[in-house]
């Protein structure tokens, strides 16, 4: 069922629900948030991440709590960074480095360690001796890191930089996790911020174990929570390898990293080239060419099921995969290494665009004549054991011919341009609605990964009601290259509205509350990309309208 | 005969004409702190709200000071030895030089004995207030004064020094509504120093109004970097008001 963004019939029923605390998976890409530990007498440890609905510290009552196994910590691009000298303890200088830093930076996580206990609970620990006085403290030991990320070499460090602009490092996995790696004394009723680094994209699953003595006889107790933290892949593909994969009645084409080891879902990826040598009459860019239907067996999936990612569609009845339009400037030309001619748009597209990925890869190299950015829309045809499908339009490569991932407002109205033969300047204007779509040229290229187009149009956003939650939701694609959040520069911002008059935006710098109105992620899979689709969500108000939109600043 | 202590009604005009007498912040966390009700901003010195705070000696537990009432020590003077010139440059000092500094982290004011600073923008409902920008616009002190933080990479930025090039155009921070940031901030001298800190910032509420909602407030406050006090300097800062001349 198609749900709509706003229901005028929404049942009073689901309105008066109290959303669940529980059941909602979240990402956190940025914003200030908190690992906290509580610790009551009769009910015992609570770890999980929480923020404050009014950043009243001394307001418990303000502190919403997020399940660890349900929350997920997204590194931003504005940890984007490479180590150094200071950093030697985690990685070796110049390398890249994920790093959330201590103090504030916007666009990046500010994550502190909370400790909500009363005093007088617990004793207070001073080195290795614990005493009845004080207030009370508690311990945090580093238990383990493990998930993609590690089993790629990535490497985890906490650590406090100093006044001195010295390094107190806390935990740190790249020396072997030992009794060493912990906070020994975070007294209760504190919040501290510390910096937190990893080195290799991934999935990081981090086991923290918080520990104290009892008062009055030092009965220890201690708790361990696993907290997921993500370091998005890059997206940037150097060929396009891909596989036709079906699962149940999902067909998709897969492509991905083989050497990195991550699979990404549609429009995560972003195929870039090199400048041809040699080769067809009219090629200018190429990228290696490798199309199958074995599917996937690689650690991380982005944005994508690893059920579908891993599920070939050739079962032994036959994978095919045909060439159905392509998008952009000059034409594209698949040549396998034989040097057989696998897909040529310049004769249109028909039968002999077909490919027969069953039995053996179909290997060669991928032409463009032109530099610009290009969409190959394919449709896949399988048949399974159980039914045979095939999906007409949706499944869809991205590439750049001559132009990276990081491609700018200019290349984009240029490339368009020459895609419809349009005057060169048509599309200059950020402010400019060629189309007339409502939808500045600003906006249109901060959607372009989306196949928004400043021509043609099309749609980038789909609202649906969550389930059982009371809330609404609008998902889209974030092309985190665009607007990497730093709050300058060109800005998506998603918003919310009751009355399509006065509307609220997310921004770099006003991130929401997670439980009450929020930007999450909506990607599948244990892996994400810097192109991630992302959803806008917020209670339904009682007046039953819920109105979500984008806007591009 | 018993004498009553009293104070002569001259003393007591005295006493009343002296209107600024402030208590001494010397331990715990507590933040520059901006209220911002009906869209007026204004300044406070918030202390004790994790934990209670020391002020006048005594445990405080989550109360605002108007700037004028509480005076901030920071009794931890230490040596800095580094290699890093932005940091020196930035503090004012060559390697080797003393410096007074109350660090941004817990674990260190914890056991240094200092007061934990941040700047406060809680109180701030981040749904009617933009960014909050802090300037940096009079500095009065024996020395050269600054804020900074060290990232994770240990390359520090200067929101304030006076040490490059004075008070300029340069020293300010933003930050958003309801965020809470704590900050190292140094001295090079001991002594009174006042520092005179401008905030603004748009009131979305009243965007549409033709001043564009930009509110402001100012605000002066005391740091007293002392010497590590003796028990004797202790008691004299810690038990007693302190009864001091405000400046015109």
């Amino acid at each position: 069922m198609q749900l709509i963004c706003v229901n005028k019939f929404l049942p009073l029923l689901l309105v008066g629900l109290v959303p669940s605390t529980k059941a909602v998976e979240l990402d956190l890409l940025y914003g200030h948030y908190e690992i906290q530990t509580d610790y009551r007498p009769g009910s015992g440890w609570w770890l999980g991440q929480t923020y404050n609905q009014n950043d009243d510290f001394n307001d418990r009552s303000q502190i919403r709590r997020l399940e660890a196994s349900t929350t997920k910590i997204v590194a931003p691009p504005r940890a984007i960074t490479v180590g150094n000298a200071a950093t030697s303890f985690l990685l070796p200088p110049g390398q890249p480095l994920w790093l959330l830093n201590q103090g504030f930076q916007v666009g990046n996580h500010f994550l502190g360690m909370r400790v909500v206990i009363d005093p007088f609970v617990f004793q207070t620990r001073v080195g290795t001796n614990y005493t009845n006085s004080g207030t009370g403290s508690v311990s945090m030991r580093l238990a383990s890191v493990t998930g993609s990320g590690p089993d790629r070499s990535g490497k985890f460090a906490l650590w406090e930089s100093d006044p001195f602009a010295g390094q107190i490092v806390y935990f740190n996995s790249n020396d072997g996790i030992t009794a060493d790696d912990e906070i020994p004394t975070l007294p209760v009723g504190t919040h501290s911020h510390f910096n937190w680094g990893f080195t290799k994209p991934g999935e990081y699953k981090i086991s923290i174990e918080a520990f104290g003595r009892l008062r009055p006889d030092g009965d220890p107790t201690s708790m361990t929570e696993t907290f997921t933290f993500i370091v998005p892949h890059t997206g940037r593909l150097a060929a396009l390898d891909a596989e036709l994969c079906v699962s149940g009645t999902d067909i998709a084409l897969v492509p991905g990293d083989r050497a990195l080891g991550v699979a990404f879902g549609p429009r995560r990826s972003f195929v870039e080239t090199t400048a041809t040598t040699s080769g067809p009459p009219g090629a200018a860019w190429q990228t290696p060419l490798r199309l199958a239907a074995a599917g996937w067996a690689v650690p991380d999936h982005a944005g994508i099921s690893a059920i579908l990612a891993s599920s070939g569609a050739d079962l032994g009845s036959g994978a095919r995969l045909t060439l159905r339009a392509h998008r952009g400037p000059g034409h594209v030309i698949a040549l396998a290494d034989s040097g057989a001619v696998l897909f040529d748009s310049s004769d249109g597209f028909g039968p002999a665009d077909e490919l027969d990925l069953a039995a053996v890869p179909v290997t060669g190299t991928l032409y463009f004549t032109e530099k610009g950015l290009h969409t190959l829309e394919f449709a896949g045809d399988a048949q399974t054991e159980a039914n045979s499908m095939t999906k007409d339009t949706g499944l869809v490569i991205r590439c750049g011919a001559g132009l990276p991932v990081t491609y700018t407002f200019a290349d984009w109205a240029d490339s368009h341009e020459r895609t419809h033969a349009l005057p060169p300047g048509t599309l200059a204007s950020p402010s400019g609605d060629f189309n007339g779509d409502g939808r500045t040229h600003r906006l249109e290229y901060l959607l372009d990964a989306a196949d928004v187009s400043p021509v043609t149009g099309g749609s980038a956003t789909r609202a649906l009601l969550e389930p059982g939650t009371g809330f609404g939701r609008m998902t889209f694609l974030r092309d985190l290259y665009k607007d990497p959040l730093l709050g300058t520069g060109l800005q998506l911002q998603s918003g919310f509205s009751g009355d399509l008059t006065a509307w609220t935006y997310l921004t770099a710098s006003k991130v929401g509350f997670p439980l009450e109105f929020f930007e999450t992620g909506a990607d599948q899979g244990n892996a994400r990309s810097l192109l991630m689709m992302r959803a806008i969500r917020r209670q339904t108000p009682v007046s039953g309208r819920n109105f979500f939109r984008l806007r591009g600043q | 005969m018993k004498i009553k202590p009293f104070l002569p009604s001259s003393a007591a005009l005295l006493l009343l004409s002296t209107p600024a007498h402030a208590v001494l912040w010397s331990a715990g966390h507590g933040d520059l702190g901006l209220e911002g009700d009906g869209g007026v901003l204004e300044f406070e010195v918030h202390v004790g709200e994790d934990d209670p705070a020391t002020v006048g000696g005594l445990p405080v537990s989550d109360t605002g000071y108007d700037p004028a009432d509480i005076e901030i020590a920071v009794a931890n003077r230490q040596q800095l030895v580094s290699t890093n010139m932005n940091l020196l440059n930035g503090i004012g000092i060559s390697s080797g030089d003393l410096f007074s500094f109350l660090p941004n982290s817990e674990t260190l004011s914890d056991s240094l004995g200092t007061p934990l600073l941040g700047f406060g923008l809680e109180e701030l409902d981040s749904t009617e207030w933009g960014d909050i920008t802090f300037t940096l616009t009079g500095v009065s002190g024996p020395g050269l004064f600054s804020v900074y933080q060290i990232d994770g990479l240990g390359d520090p930025t200067f929101f304030f020094s006076t040490a490059l090039g004075g008070i300029t155009a340069d020293d300010f921070v933003t930050l958003p509504a309801g965020i809470h940031d704590d900050f190292n901030f140094a001295f090079t001298e001991e002594g009174i120093y006042d520092v005179t800190i401008q905030a603004s910032g748009t009131y979305l509420p009243a965007m549409g109004d033709l001043d564009g909602g930009l509110r402001s407030t100012s605000g002066t406050f005391t740091f007293a970097v002392v010497p590590e006090p003796s028990t004797a300097l202790l008691g004299l800062f810690g038990g007693l008001a302190l009864l001091r001349r405000r400046r015109a």
